[in-house]
């Protein structure tokens, strides 16, 4: 009977760590760099709360880097940005080739009001659940409720000064 | 032009066994098949009440994973057995009409055909579908819920619907299986086998879950394409035993395309010089019995039935041939019998058929 307890527990807590990333996002962002695209010119307050919280979560510093939505998509697959945010919202055409995360808040597009994800690299489900467990905080949720519709000017204006077409990073 | 067939509602009489009994319509079972057949539905239709809610469970955690979707896919199939056997129950029973002089006991080999091939159908795609997915090397994403104040993966979640999707299928799977041999269905036989197989479902369904929070993004195509062959390699068998069914072959075994023993042990029964044909009608057996192999009627006789159409009379079996003679005007010739090679009793409407039963 101990065994099975013990067998139990230890399923528990090794199922705890579980799921894997099949490339490794996890591991490349811990305590290193979360490297963030983003899809609007301007970043409002719940999407910079919600890179604050993933970015504290991995302890990460955030690198926002602004670029056309397919740069932005390609380099998500293909693993050099790590989240894509900016005024997403849940219909988004982008989630057939990425993942979305838990939604926070709501976007308004037009006169419809849309749930606020973000999104992630297809299949790297640990990473996944660790963003959407940044972005369950009690913190980010009362933000997300109270802001509203209103908007902040981005980070770093000299980032909306790049062409649309060529990557910038701005820190 | 119209023309009223030999057989049609007559063959209700001709279907007269030698006991006075009209074996056309409403065969009486005996009570102890009535009491299985009574208790094979009840188990079907709990088949489908449990498997109703597995549909719903699997349904709401299935996520983006291939593998709960070909679970999912092979649970939604896995109630077209039970749902036909109920359909071709009532069907088989119902009394022969003049567009279907010989009643509706072939419901359940035509609901067999069509389950078979549904079931064929989406093994097909299933396998189609993973293998194409690990050649694109699509990356399953599955993602977690908040519950009860924690981060849940929802593969977890996933894993229990699947361990309780395995457990109602394979309890009733078992006791649908002796039914089964009992009653000598084959549709019930095919859906007890299917559920009494989900546990292998359910364990590749868990195991492409695991492989997945392993980090193997192929585990979770893989466990798809073996739940899809699994689903493929059913359909395709069943097909080759309704078809064998559905084109007159010889009644077949419940669990391959072998030849029923009953059928040798009819033949071994009759004595020497008869020759014995035998097909299946859902749960029954035909046999034909005769002393001279062949059907044809001859052009005679069929010109005098169907004039320009006479070609399409290949095969006709009388009570008795002079009879039949005397009563066609134009036919009969004194010196010659034209109904010569005309089966003697019975009910053969096939002119190429398997000699051997």
């Amino acid at each position: 009977m101990r065994k099975v307890v013990a067998l139990l527990v230890f399923g528990l807590l090794a199922a705890c760590q579980l799921p894997l990333d099949p490339e490794g996002t996890t591991d490349r962002v811990q305590g290193a760099e979360l490297v963030v695209g983003l899809l609007t010119a301007r970043l409002g307050e719940t999407d910079r709360a919600a890179v604050a919280a993933v970015a504290q979560e991995f302890d990460a510093s955030p690198r926002l880097m602004n670029a056309a939505p397919d740069v932005l998509m390609a380099e998500l697959e293909s693993g050099s940005v790590h989240l894509l945010i900016g005024d997403v919202p849940s219909n988004t055409a982008l989630a057939t080739h990425a993942a979305a995360t838990r939604d926070f808040g709501s976007v308004r597009i037009g006169e419809d009001s849309h749930k606020r994800i973000a999104l992630v690299r297809t299949g790297e489900n640990g990473f996944l659940k660790r963003v959407n467990i940044a972005l369950g905080t009690p913190a980010i949720r009362t933000r997300a409720a109270t802001a509203g519709q209103q908007t902040l000017d981005r980070t770093d204006r000299q980032d909306a000064a790049q062409p649309a077409g060529g990557a910038a990073d701005a820190r | 032009m119209r023309r009223n067939r030999p057989g049609g509602q007559q063959m209700h009489g001709d279907d007269q066994g030698g006991n006075g009994r009209d074996t056309s319509h409403n065969p009486p079972l005996p009570d102890e098949v009535r009491a299985d057949l009574d208790r094979a539905s009840r188990l079907e239709w709990w088949t489908l009440f449990w498997l109703g809610t597995i549909v719903i469970v699997m349904g709401l955690v299935m996520g983006s994973s291939q593998a709960m979707k070909a679970a999912w896919i092979e649970d939604l199939l896995s109630m077209a057995p039970p749902a036909m056997f109920l359909l071709a129950q009532r069907w088989e029973r119902r009394a022969p009409t003049r567009r279907f002089p010989y009643g509706f006991q072939r419901a359940g080999s035509l609901a067999f055909f069509l389950s078979a091939a549904a079931l064929a159908a989406m093994g097909g795609y299933l396998v189609y579908d993973a293998i194409l997915t690990l050649i694109k090397q699509e990356h399953p994403t599955i993602s977690s819920i908040p519950l009860m104040g924690q981060e849940v993966w929802m593969g977890w979640i996933m894993m229990a619907a699947l361990l309780y999707s395995v457990i109602p299928p394979v309890i009733l799977g078992h006791k649908k299986k002796k039914l089964a041999a009992k009653l000598q269905d084959k549709v019930l036989h095919t859906d007890a086998n299917m559920n009494a197989a989900d546990w292998m479902t359910g364990l590749a369904g868990m195991a492409g879950l695991a492989g997945i929070a392993l980090g193997f993004w192929w585990a979770d195509a893989v466990a798809a394409g073996i739940i899809g062959a699994d689903v493929l390699r059913d359909g395709l068998r069943n097909l080759r035993i309704s078809t064998a069914t559905l084109l007159d072959g010889a009644p077949r075994c419940l669990d391959s395309a072998d030849i029923h023993p009953d059928v040798e042990r009819i033949r071994a029964a009759l004595p020497e010089g008869y020759h014995l044909r035998a097909r299946e009608t859902g749960r029954y057996i035909r046999i034909e019995v005769t002393q001279d192999q062949s059907v044809d009627p001859g052009e005679e006789l069929s010109r005098a039935l169907l004039d320009e159409e006479h070609w399409r009379l290949v095969a006709v079996t009388a009570p008795g041939a002079e009879d039949l003679c005397r009563a066609i005007p134009g036919v009969l010739d004194p010196d010659r019998d034209p109904l010569r090679g005309v089966a003697q009793g019975g009910d053969a409407r096939q002119a190429d058929s398997d000699r051997d039963g």
